[in-house]
């Protein structure tokens, strides 16, 4: 933190496998249940949240047992965090591939009521973000959407907001 | 879980994460599969044929004449191999690729450039549907003798015995292991096709019937060790034909010549040339052969060798290998294999390409016309660099 350098937690080891250009170490999470895939949220929130972050996660993976890797990730001086969750799947069960979409949702439903905001929401974290938004702000970003792209056109699917 | 085709790894298939790392050399300077670089969609990098030949398995997707041919677009190059992250699931990826093609076959749904290549071998022995008895013309003048008996048998594979450019390189080497008094003997017109494109593609069936024949031949006539001219075949000699009980020592030409070298058997005079070596996939990545034919090189007086950008495990390949160099599925298109290789060869300033495989010489050969750098650019094999180097 006092490098302010926006990198990651303070731990040397990890900021240099952070750092590296692509990361393979995080494809190797996806193969842990032999596997193919994880999914992942990552709010950005305020750093003194990080114990009851970490304790969420631990508790979502027992809930619906399945495996889980989260780090935090300092943003800029460290006035925040970006914390991330991920749980692993294998591509061959899909019972386990729901109960890490539940867990994934859990997880977002926490963040978000912790005031936390996920950085690039899948589908399912934009109509959680929508459903918790302020009317009045909602009824902005329609307003926007109708005017400048009134056939629906730009980027179909996202932020989608009626 | 039941599929609706049959592959033997079926059941891993799933774990190919499509993180992507397959597609790149190890420092990720360009993309280094050969099928990607040339289509530029992720269906043709490895990772997205495995996510693809998954849905097909799943029944998510039917077969077509185009997924037949992404298929056939792997050039079995094995760079995937080696990049993948996974250790253990990623030595199964070549396998994989080769048995959906091997699927492809018993359902009958190939394209029509891979059917046409196992028609052509099953009824006239080669690809290029001249006669057998035309096989062993290439030797004629070299001093190599019919076998009976040497220690070694030469043996030059379809590419070497009838295309113009691989007859050249197997008539020097031929030339110099009978100067050198290497004990060696070929089979002429009862040499048969090795077999090994012929797997790759599929065939099995076809691939057990030539494996087994040659076999037969090999040990009828008393042979324990073998010299190719073809990486394809040292391939499917070393690690195909023990599987069928044919047990022999395989050597790769430039392995031989490395030694003889060494020995002082091959007298060597000055050839001053700023010469780049071009790995061979069936020699470098799929058997680990990266010595030798550098050895040469470096051996011969005046010779400046100088790599790649990509060379030896990271190489790319000239687009010859899974038998596109017979089926032509890759093309000739500005970032097909073989023209990117020799574009990348200009930029180290050489003026020769140095190879150890009749089919890298065809591919490169071909490229550097294309890329008309005929004036600039020469692709020699190794042994012809040597016999220029004793002309003096
Ligand atoms: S084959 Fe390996 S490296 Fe390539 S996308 Fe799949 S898991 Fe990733
Ligand atoms: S073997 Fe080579 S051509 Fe085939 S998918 Fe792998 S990298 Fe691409």
């Amino acid at each position: 933190m006092d490098s302010k350098d926006g990198g990651f937690m303070s731990v040397q080891y990890m900021k240099e496998m952070l750092l590296e250009m692509p990361q393979r170490g995080i494809a190797d999470f996806a193969d842990v249940p032999k596997g193919g895939g994880f999914e992942y949220s990552g709010p950005i929130t305020i750093l003194s949240h990080f114990p009851r972050y970490a304790a969420k996660v631990v508790e979502l993976a027992a809930k619906y047992d399945v495996l889980y890797a989260s780090s935090a990730r300092l943003i800029s001086g460290g006035h925040c965090m970006m914390f991330s969750i991920s749980f692993a799947f294998n591509r061959n069960d899909p019972a386990m591939m729901t109960r890490v979409k539940h867990a994934l949702d859990e997880a977002t439903a926490f963040a978000l009521e912790m005031g936390g905001i996920p950085w690039k929401p899948n589908f399912m974290e934009q109509k959680m973000i929508m459903e918790k938004m302020d009317p009045a702000a909602r009824k902005l970003l329609q307003m926007i959407k109708k005017n400048l792209d009134p056939q629906g056109i730009m980027n179909p699917g996202n932020w989608e907001v009626n | 879980m039941a599929y609706a085709h049959t592959i033997e790894h079926a059941e891993i298939v799933h774990r190919c994460f499509r993180c992507g790392y397959c597609k790149f050399p190890s420092d990720y300077v360009d993309f280094n599969c050969p099928s990607y670089k040339a289509f530029g969609w992720d269906t043709y990098s490895p990772g997205g044929r495995m996510w693809l030949i998954r849905a097909w398995l799943n029944d998510e997707i039917k077969t077509s004449p185009h997924f037949a041919e992404i298929l056939y677009s792997c050039v079995a190059c094995d760079n995937c191999k080696n990049q993948c992250v996974f250790p253990k699931f990623r030595d199964f990826l070549p396998d994989i690729f080769q048995e959906a093609k091997a699927e492809l076959v018993n359902e009958g749904r190939i394209p029509p450039k891979v059917r046409d290549y196992f028609k052509a071998i099953a009824t006239n022995g080669n690809p290029y549907k001249l006669p057998q008895s035309e096989r062993g013309k290439w030797a004629e003048g070299t001093g190599l003798q019919p076998y009976t008996n040497q220690e070694y048998l030469f043996y030059a594979g379809c590419v070497g015995s009838y295309d113009e450019v691989g007859q050249k390189m197997a008539r020097s080497v031929g030339k110099l292991l009978a100067n050198a008094g290497v004990s060696a003997g070929i089979f002429g017109s009862e040499e048969a096709c090795d077999g090994n494109e012929v797997k790759i593609l599929g065939e099995i069936g076809l691939f057990t019937k030539l494996a087994q024949e040659n076999i037969e031949q090999f040990k009828a006539k008393g042979i324990k060790k073998i010299i190719t001219l073809d990486p394809h075949a040292l391939n499917v000699f070393k690690k195909e034909y023990p599987k069928l009980g044919g047990i022999f020592r395989v050597f790769h030409y430039t392995e031989i010549l490395a030694g003889l070298i060494k020995e002082k058997k091959l007298a060597l005079s000055d050839y001053p040339a700023k010469v780049t070596y071009h790995d061979s996939c069936y020699l470098a990545r799929h058997n680990q052969i990266y010595g030798p034919p550098r050895e040469i090189l470096k051996a011969i007086p005046g010779i400046e060798l100088v790599e790649m950008r990509r060379n030896a495990l990271n190489a790319f390949c000239c687009g010859g290998g899974g038998g596109n160099f017979f089926t032509d599925i890759l093309g000739t298109g500005e970032d097909s294999a073989g023209r990117v290789r020799v574009r990348e060869a200009r930029e180290t300033r050489a003026r020769i390409v140095a190879v150890a495989c009749p089919s890298c010489a065809k591919m490169l050969s071909d490229a550097v016309k294309t890329e008309g750098l005929e004036d600039t650019l020469e692709v020699l094999g190794i042994a012809e660099i040597i016999e220029r180097a004793r002309a003096k």
